[in-house]
């Protein structure tokens, strides 16, 4: 049973998320305020979904997400912002969030979204069995650790970045669309803006280039998607 | 921009007109001073010379015959004189001229007539002789002792010379005149062009600002009429601009107010919808609770943004009547008690007996109370402290204060303004205060809000008393009669 954090200061909205949550199986904990949530996360690093809203008395869904994000690579993180516009989106996802719904949701929408992220995250977690690791050079993606390795240095990797990753290596030298990386990251049900793969993009790019404004090893395939620097793997 | 163009035709065209006129006329005037100043010098030349000669004539000149007197006469003029002297008989006929001729004709000009009529005369004209114009003085020639003119003494000269001399000062004239009418137009053009340019940048500034533009601002040319015209220009439209981010901000805090309750009752009710709670009532019946209460927010949201707006237009008029205010207080204060006792929060009531009556609306009143109550019960922590007091000094006060956070000395400027919510997250429409100046504005009232640093925050309604003569019947100085409720 997998478990999920719900933070939301209006116990009105949480109480049908923690009742919907559960018909579908999860397990919840909730929270009313960014540190409670903090802190329960500490004492329950067993918790693999984090729903997090934005607006919040004390410190805000954007810290709490990324404060979680830096303790917890591995964690599926989804905002809940009551706020349309772009800036917000981008700023959730630039702190670590793998995805966001707007409200007002549909609470059968905000469902297939923690579960098409609790694929991800469980996908990892399965992989992380097998130890796989890709290598392209100088990069080794090594799964079982959420991380990266550019030579020597790790790079802490959320789980929607490493599934990214993964997809572009797999293919590296050839471009992927857009539509290929959403589906095979976010599943072929993900209803939501495809921008969320070009703030993936940016985010990896920032940790793995070595100059981000002019990347090298993510390049872009004007009108298309992304493309991996390098020859295919053997 | 063809109406500016046709503004700096006309401003040059005017003003143009006007200093030409009166160049041309003064030109005229110049031009007559200078023709009178030469020929009249002239003339007084010739005429001193012709007195002179005629006196001389008539003392010493000897001889006999007209002839030989004429000839006396002239060898006495200076051989350097310029001008023709003439000798003519009563006839007008030259007798002999300094040129030592005898010409054979009659002089009629006018001159010559009045010389033999005994005045010595000057005359201007075209000479009938030689076509040229002249200048002739004639004086009559008298014996000494009996006065009777003997003959006529002419002096011309002709005018040519000293006319071309003139033409040519009237040409230097014109000249100078047409030089200082073009200095004028191109003066004038720029003065135009001066006035007109910021005009034009106003125009464009003006129909980009109503085309949609924001912040347009232009360039202050001058410290003049016109540059404050621009400066003002530019405030008012920093002062749109500053409307229009005040009505963004509202419409992103109100969709953010809208979205919560509408999130609670998508939610809910898709759940409900969906059958997950079937089996469980008592999550069912919390479902539709706060759907309820939910719809109940918006409605409260929407009944202030309308209010709001019906204040701004100025279309709520108070119904006002005489009101007491200890009964109105009195009357909310029951209302809230009961909604206090859940949270823990004590509410007191302290009011001075013997309130003057006021004129004022009672509905109106009691929502600018709720208002205020409302905003207290939402900063007030648990177990804090609300107290409602009324007074009287100048005005009838009611106050109300809490035991909260307090408001941040940097927001207190702002709290009366609609939407403004500090930094505070807790729902609302941020327009409660607004709402509520705005009603006591209506009553002639103030609200007065004050928040030490020490915390807690105090609102005073201060409203005018009905008349002056009801406080008569009230003793305000005495205070002894003020009762104190406390029903925490």
């Amino acid at each position: 049973m997998a478990k999920v954090l719900v933070l939301d200061d209006e116990i009105r909205i949480r109480g049908f998320i923690v009742v919907n949550l559960e018909s579908n199986g999860f397990e919840v904990v909730e929270a009313a305020s960014g540190e409670e949530a903090l802190r329960i996360a500490h004492t329950q690093p067993d918790i693999q979904i984090a729903l997090l809203d934005i607006m919040l008395p004390g410190i805000d869904g954007i810290e709490v997400c990324r404060e979680l994000r830096q303790s917890y690579p591995a964690m599926g993180i989804i905002m809940l912002t009551a706020k349309e516009q772009e800036q917000d989106k981008v700023s959730g996802l630039e702190a670590g969030a793998d995805d966001y719904v707007v409200k007002p949701f549909s609470p059968n929408e905000l469902i297939a979204r923690v579960n098409a992220l609790l694929r991800r995250v469980t996908l990892v977690e399965q992989v992380s069995s097998s130890s796989e690791e890709l290598i392209c050079d100088p990069f080794v993606l090594c799964v079982s650790e959420y991380k990266l390795y550019k030579g020597e240095k790790s790079i802490a990797m959320t789980p929607t970045e490493l599934a990214v990753m993964e997809v572009l290596l797999k293919r590296s030298g050839k471009a992927v669309s857009r539509d290929e990386l959403l589906d095979a990251v976010w599943g072929p049900d993900y209803f939501g803006d495809p921008k969320i793969v070009d703030v993936n993009i940016r985010r990896i790019r920032r940790k793995i280039e070595d100059d981000p404004s002019r990347p090298f090893y993510i390049e872009t395939v004007w009108g298309h998607g992304y493309r991996w620097h390098g020859e295919s793997l053997a | 921009m063809s109406h500016l163009h046709s503004l700096k035709r006309h401003l040059v065209a005017r003003y143009g007109a006007i200093i030409a006129i009166t160049v041309l006329l003064l030109e005229g005037l110049c031009m007559f001073a200078i023709r009178s100043y030469y020929v009249n010098t002239i003339e007084q030349v010739l005429s001193n010379r012709v007195q002179l000669t005629a006196d001389y004539y008539q003392k010493y000149v000897p001889g006999v015959t007209p002839l030989a007197r004429a000839q006396k006469l002239l060898s006495s003029v200076d051989k350097d004189e310029v001008a023709l002297v003439e000798v003519l008989d009563l006839q007008g006929q030259p007798v002999l001229d300094s040129d030592g001729f005898i010409a054979d004709y009659r002089h009629t000009t006018p001159e010559v007539s009045a010389a033999l009529n005994g005045q010595q005369h000057a005359w201007v004209g075209k000479s009938p002789l030689t076509g040229e114009k002249i200048l002739a003085v004639a004086a009559p020639l008298c014996r000494d002792e009996s006065r009777d003119t003997v003959g006529v003494l002419r002096y011309s000269v002709s005018l040519e010379q000293t006319f071309r001399v003139i033409q040519r000062l009237y040409i230097y004239c014109l000249l100078v005149g047409l030089i200082v009418i073009a200095l004028v137009l191109a003066l004038c053009y720029s003065l135009a062009c001066r006035i007109l340019l910021p005009i034009e940048d106003l125009t464009i500034a003006a129909k980009r600002l109503g085309a949609g533009a924001h912040d347009v601002r232009v360039r202050q040319r001058s410290q003049d009429e016109l540059g404050q015209l621009a400066a003002t220009f530019n405030y008012m439209s920093s002062q749109l601009d500053a409307a229009e981010r005040a009505k963004n901000e509202f419409l992103s805090s109100i969709s953010h107010e809208l979205r919560t309750p509408l999130t609670s009752i998508k939610g809910w009710s898709e759940t409900l919808f969906s059958g997950k709670l079937v089996d469980k009532p008592n999550q069912t019946q919390l479902g539709l609770e706060i759907i309820c209460e939910e719809t109940d927010r918006m409605i409260g949201l929407v009944e202030d943004l309308l209010d709001y707006s019906r204040l701004q237009v100025g279309h709520i008029t108070l119904s006002l009547e005489t009101v007491e205010i200890n009964d109105l207080v009195t009357e909310v204060y029951q209302q809230l008690t009961i909604r206090l006792s859940e949270r823990h929060i004590g509410l007191t009531l302290d009011l001075q007996q013997q309130l003057p009556l006021v004129e004022a609306d009672d509905d109106r009143l009691k929502q600018v109370l709720l208002i205020l109550l409302d905003n207290a019960l939402k900063f007030t922590p648990p177990d804090g402290l609300i107290s409602i007091r009324t007074r009287f000094e100048q005005d009838i006060v009611i106050t109300v204060a809490d035991t909260g956070p307090g408001i941040a000395p940097e927001d207190l400027p702002f709290i009366k303004n609609k939407f403004y919510k500090g930094n505070s997250k807790l729902p609302g429409s941020g327009l409660g205060l607004s709402i509520a100046q705005n009603i006591v504005q209506l009553h002639k009232g103030r609200l007065e809000i004050a928040s030490p640093a020490t915390g807690g925050t105090t609102v005073d309604i201060c409203l005018p008393q009905s008349t002056p003569w009801t406080a008569g019947t009230y003793n305000w100085i005495s205070k002894a009669n003020s009762t104190r409720q406390n029903l925490s």
